[in-house]
Formats: C-alpha cells, sequence, structure tokens
C-alpha cells in the first residue's frame, strides 16, 4: 500500500506542478486561468460526448503506451510506435478491402492478426537488426516511422484510393471488419460517438501485459534483461532473443491502434490519422511509471487534454489548444526530474528517514 | 598525513589493513558500538569477535578430500580478444568430483576470462580449445545448457553478473531455472508459480541465513555479505557437479567469509568439483587441494597449497615461472 502510493507519489506531483505552470503561462497570455482549465477538463468530462471522445482518443494511447512500456522493461526505447500502427493500419485496411465480401466470423479475427503482426514485424527489423548487428533500435525505429509513413502513402496514392476521390484515403473495408460501436450497447449513448470495442480490447491489453510481464517465464527473461543483461546472460537467457521478442510485441502493441481505427472508427484507411499516438505513447508510459494500470491512468489524462484542447481553442479569447502541447511537455519535464524530487524529499525528511533505517 | 598532525579515520573490515595502520580501533556491529582498543593490545582473533560476536576460525579447516573421476576438463583453451589478443593463453587442466581446484594470481592475468568461458559466458568465436564436462564437448552450449549439465557459477562481480538489483530476492532466487519446472508450471511450463518461488527464496534465504528475511525486498537493498550469501544458495541449491567460484568473498564481513568458506568445503564434500579463483591469497591457498599459479593468461605452475610458501606463490604470480 505504501509502495502504492510511493508510485503515484511522482506523476501526481508532476500533473499538478504542470498545471500550475501552465496557469502562469495562461496569466502572462492574457485569460483567466481557472476558466481555462475549466473549459480543458470540463468538456472532457461531460456526458455523452465529453467521455465518450475523451474514452475514444484514450484508446489509442493505451495501445502505443503499453507498446512503449514493453519496449522500456526490456531496456529498449521504442521511438517506432508511429511508423508500426502505420504499417498495421494500412495492412488492416488492405485485408478489409481484399476480403471484403467474406463474414465477420472470418474477417474481424483475420483483421486483428493483420494489425498485430503486420506492427510485430515492422518493429521487429530494428529488433534483428540490434540483435544481429548491434545497431541501436532508437536511430532505426525513428528511420523506419519515415519508411512506413512513406510507403503507405504511395500505396493509398497510387493502389487503393477510390478514383476521383480528392482525400488521401483508400476505398472502404468490407461491412464484416467493422467492430460494433459502445453506443449499441449502452442506453443512451449515440452511436455516432466513434468509441468502440477496441477501448475494451485495450484494457483488455492491459491485463495480458501485466500477466505476460510478471507472471510468466517470457516476461520474466524480458524484463531481467531490461534490469541487468549481463545478469541475465549469466542466468542463461539468450539477449539477443529477448530484444527481437520485445520488440514483436511492443510493435503488434502499437499495431493494434489500427483495430481502434480503421475497424471501429473510419472503415478504411485514412492517410495522415495518427494525432501522434506513437510519440505520445512515450509519454503515457512515462507517466504511467512503465506499468499497465498507470498506463491507463496517464492515457486517460493525456486523452483529456487533447479533448479539452478543442474547446479551449473555441472558447477562450487568447488561449488556443496548443495549451495541451505545453501542458504534455511540461508533465514530461517534471517526470523526468523525479530525481530532483527525490533529492528535495530526502532534504525535508532527513529525521524520518534515519528512524526509518533503525 | 598522520605525521602532518592529521586525523585520519579509516572505516573497514579487512583485519589487516586496520591492524597494519591504525593506533586505535572501535568495533561496531549492527549499528551499535561494541568496543574501542588499542591496536597495539589487540589481534586478529579478538577483532574477528568483537565483530562478529562469537568466535570466528580465520583458519579454514577442511578434512582431506575424497576425489573422483574427473569432472571438469579443459585442453588447450584459449581466450581470443576482438583485437586477436589471447587473454586466456593454452590452458590446460582438471578438476575432479570432490576437490578444490584453486587459481591464484594478480587480478587481470585472465582469470576472469577463463571463468566466463568455462561458464558458457563468452562467445564460442572466440575460443580454442576444448571444454569438457564428463566427456562432453561444451565449447558450442550456451549458459542455459551448461547450467542444465550441473554447472554452477559464483561470479566475481555480483552487481554486475550475479544479481538482478532491482529484482525481488525472490526473483533473483530463480534465476538460471525460471523456465523450467517446478517455477514455471501451467498451460506448458509458460507461468510462473508463485507457491513454487517462495518456497525456493525461503529455503535459500533461511538456509543461508540471508538477512533480512524479506523476499520482497530489492536486491539493492542487502549489504554485500548478504547478496553475496544469496547467490552462492541460489547456485547451490541446484546441487551442482561443478562449481565455478570467483572472488567468494570480496567485499563481505568476517563473519559470512567464515560462513562461505566452510559452505564451500561442505559442498566439496559431497563431491562437487569446485574451480576457485580468488585475489586473496590467504583464501585460495587455505581452501584449495591443489593451486594453479596465472600469470598473463598461461599456467604457471601447480604447487601443493599445503607445502608451498607465500614467497613461492607470489614469484610465480608475478614472474610466471
Amino acid at each position: 500500500m505504501t509502495k502504492l502510493a510511493r508510485e503515484l507519489l511522482f506523476p501526481l506531483i508532476a500533473v499538478i506542478a504542470a498545471f500550475i505552470v501552465g496557469g502562469i503561462l495562461i496569466l502572462i497570455v492574457g485569460d483567466n486561468p481557472i476558466d481555462t482549465y475549466r473549459l480543458l477538463l470540463g468538456a472532457a468530462l461531460s456526458w455523452p460526448d465529453g467521455i465518450g471522445y475523451t474514452l475514444f482518443q484514450a484508446t489509442p494511447l493505451i495501445f502505443t503506451g503499453l507498446a512503449v512500456l514493453v519496449g522500456f522493461r526490456c531496456g529498449l526505447f521504442n521511438i517506432g510506435a508511429e511508423g508500426q500502427l502505420y504499417i498495421a493500419a494500412f495492412a488492416t485496411a488492405w485485408v478489409g478491402i481484399t476480403l471484403a465480401g467474406w463474414s465477420s466470423w472470418l474477417l474481424i479475427p483475420l483483421c486483428f492478426a493483420a494489425a498485430i503482426l503486420s506492427g510485430a514485424f515492422w518493429a521487429a527489423i530494428p529488433g534483428v537488426l540490434k540483435a544481429r548487428f548491434g545497431s541501436h533500435e532508437v536511430i532505426n525505429t525513428i528511420m523506419l516511422n519515415f519508411i512506413a509513413v512513406a510507403l503507405v502513402s504511395y500505396f493509398t496514392q497510387y493502389h487503393y484510393k477510390a478514383p476521383g476521390d480528392p482525400i488521401m484515403e483508400t476505398v472502404p473495408i468490407g461491412a464484416g471488419a467493422h467492430i460494433p460501436r459502445l453506443g449499441k450497447f449502452i442506453h443512451g449513448f449515440p452511436e455516432r460517438i466513434p468509441l468502440n470495442v477496441a477501448f475494451l480490447l485495450a484494457l483488455l491489453c492491459c491485463l495480458l501485459v501485466y500477466l505476460f510481464l510478471w507472471r510468466t517465464k517470457w516476461g520474466y527473461e524480458i524484463r531481467a534483461t531490461g534490469s541487468n543483461p549481463s545478469a541475465a546472460e549469466y542466468g542463461g537467457i539468450s539477449i539477443r532473443k529477448q530484444i527481437v521478442v520485445a520488440m514483436a510485441v511492443s510493435g503488434g502493441l502499437a499495431g493494434m491502434v489500427a483495430i481502434n481505427e480503421v475497424m471501429g472508427y473510419r472503415y478504411r484507411y485514412y492517410d495522415g490519422f495518427s494525432d501522434n499516438y506513437g510519440f505520445t505513447g512515450i509519454a503515457v508510459a512515462l507517466l504511467g511509471r512503465n506499468h499497465p494500470v498507470g498506463v491507463i491512468f496517464a492515457a486517460l489524462l493525456f486523452a483529456m487534454l487533447q479533448h479539452g484542447g478543442i474547446y479551449v481553442d473555441g472558447f477562450s479569447e487568447h488561449v488556443t489548444k496548443d495549451i495541451v502541447q505545453v501542458l504534455q511537455g511540461i508533465i514530461i519535464l517534471f517526470v523526468a526530474a523525479e530525481s530532483f524530487f527525490k533529492w528535495l524529499a530526502i532534504r525535508i525528511r532527513p529525521l524520518r528517514r534515519m528512524s526509518a533505517t533503525k | 598525513m598522520r605525521e602532518q598532525g592529521k586525523t585520519v579515520i579509516i572505516i573497514t573490515h579487512k583485519l589487516s589493513e586496520v591492524l597494519a595502520i591504525s593506533d586505535e580501533v572501535t568495533v561496531m556491529r549492527d549499528g551499535k558500538l561494541v568496543g574501542r582498543v588499542q591496536t597495539k593490545d589487540t589481534n586478529a582473533a579478538e577483532l574477528a569477535r568483537m565483530m562478529v560476536g562469537r568466535e570466528v576460525l580465520l583458519r579454514v579447516e577442511k578434512p582431506e578430500p575424497h576425489v573422483g573421476d574427473t569432472a571438469l576438463e579443459v585442453r588447450n583453451l584459449s581466450v581470443i580478444t576482438a583485437t586477436g589478443g589471447k587473454r586466456v593463453d593454452d590452458v590446460s587442466f582438471q578438476v575432479r568430483a570432490g576437490e578444490i581446484v584453486g587459481i591464484a594470481g594478480v587480478e587481470g592475468n585472465g582469470q576472469t576470462e577463463l571463468i566466463e568461458a568455462l561458464a558458457g559466458l563468452v562467445d564460442p568465436a572466440h575460443i580454442t580449445g576444448q571444454i569438457l564436462a564428463e566427456g562432453k564437448n561444451l565449447n558450442s552450449l550456451g549458459a542455459r545448457v551448461r547450467r542444465e549439465l550441473g554447472i554452477a557459477h559464483i561470479p566475481e562481480d555480483r552487481h554486475r553478473r550475479g544479481l538482478l538489483l532491482d529484482f525481488s530476492l525472490a526473483e533473483n532466487s530463480i534465476l538460471g531455472v525460471h523456465y523450467r519446472p517446478p517455477i514455471a508450471a501451467y498451460a506448458g511450463d509458460v507461468f510462473l508459480d508463485e507457491n513454487a518461488i517462495s518456497k525456493r527464496a525461503t529455503e535459500i534465504i533461511e538456509g543461508f541465513d540471508v538477512r533480512p528475511r524479506n523476499a520482497a525486498l530489492p536486491a539493492r537493498a542487502l549489504s554485500g555479505g548478504n547478496q553475496q550469501k544469496l547467490i552462492i544458495g541460489r547456485e547451490y541449491h541446484v546441487n551442482p557437479k561443478v562449481l565455478l567460484v570467483s572472488q567468494p568473498t570480496r567485499g563481505v564481513d568476517i563473519g559470512a567469509i567464515e560462513f562461505i568458506h566452510r559452505q564451500l568445503v561442505a559442498l566439496r564434500d559431497q563431491g562437487c568439483a569446485i574451480l576457485l579463483v580468488s585475489a586473496e591469497l590467504e583464501e585460495v591457498t587455505s581452501l584449495s587441494d591443489r593451486l594453479l599459479i596465472i600469470h598473463e593468461g598461461r599456467i604457471a605452475g601447480e604447487v601443493d597449497p599445503k607445502v608451498a610458501t607465500l614467497e613461492e606463490i607470489g614469484l610465480l604470480m608475478t614472474r610466471g615461472h
């Protein structure tokens, strides 16, 4: 229980501190911080639209947060979730278009497999490069992001666009590949809100990632590699294998963004759909302290900010929705400054510490 | 500095060090002051007793070895670095069941590479010669398979190799056996069995007196001696046929040193073949049944530790002949 409190303390400090600093900035710009924050958070908490859209926007962030988390736990920095989810979204749409006439019973699992496996494949490339040649995954995942975006744009533009369509998007996927929106099951929750079963899938993935990392031998090997590769090797664990496995799992999770986007929202591949989900996932994982439960809360917070930002844009006098970016940035700065807070805490409570060590 | 009128406080658990340079000794145990003596009025045995709280055997007492068949054999082993140099150079020796073979040498003369090569932690491409256990060539086998063949390893650097410092004692206690029953169970041995883990952790923590007795603590929270006892307990738990052990008592308090030495002799007497590397000349001469001296990666000679003088060994260590 105290451990939990300690885990919660620093993210909480980071968020509160970010809101204070953000409030000062809002004052300087010339608006009332309280009003702005009321707009920002109030919009996200209204029923049904605010909550619906916040959960909808949290869905991809949970997937990418989990993806980055799995990488981190293996000592890998997967900056390539963005590219992985683009590849996965296109692959999912491709399966949905190519097998458009198939029934849901076959098509939905096939599209799921396409999303997960294509994302895993794209992430496994830098994994293999690191395991085999030692080339750094940060460089390779960044470069593969550019390649992924260019590749799917090319195929969309020249091969899968509806003739005459001015928008960079593919033709629609078959109806058999649609997954239901939650409005279908919840009374008083309109189906126009794109929140869909992918959100439930994201929550399920949090549980699965937890079980995988902390309750299976594979997770133990990944965490051991991340914690101390020399000791892992000494314990008979193949570090190279863990690197490839962790990257593939990470990419598979990032790829599941496609389920939300393609199968539950637009029912087609829409070029440039990702609102930096892959990169925000890094922030989500950090704020969530690389734990699946933390990722849920961090994703919800970031989704709230993103959704509320639209209202700030519309209703406040000077502040624009860029305040959201500012807040996110400050939160990450404070999370990264954790060691500074720890130092401060030691200075403030030297007596308590002495009695604790007996 | 003392001659300049400065006050010097030295904090150490090395008895020879404190006896050599101090004027007055204060002994602490468990955060409490135990006593204060003049250095010229005391000796190692008395200080050890004050530190541990009971009589300590500074000399290792061991019965005659009952030597069995060869358990580990090394033939013309060389370990080649990336730049082409030889860290271990054409080394051959055998370790038989029930004996402790010591390797003495100035640190950095190939001991680390030799042990790591035997444990399967060196890329086989960098190894020439043969490593044999029970007649089986180990060269191409990885660390996991060697562990399965009964080769345990207490590494010289417990922080770098031996422990996952951020992991709990329980999680550290299963490193190396985490993937197989009884630790891995259910659904084709995929899931970790919490009960089996805590049983194993308890056996190690209680059997080897690891303190504090809390399997949920991170390994980082333990003192060096307790970390070392955890590693030794873990490696003993598999009933090894061969034990590779490097610097078993480095940075370990004197009570734990005595305990570790007794455990090594006990394991030998159960028929384990032990290869011991230590920079402590006293340790390696008193524990070993046979003593090899390594110099610049080569075996400079073999001596009988019961009769060899420290001068003789020292010359072999530094001159190589």
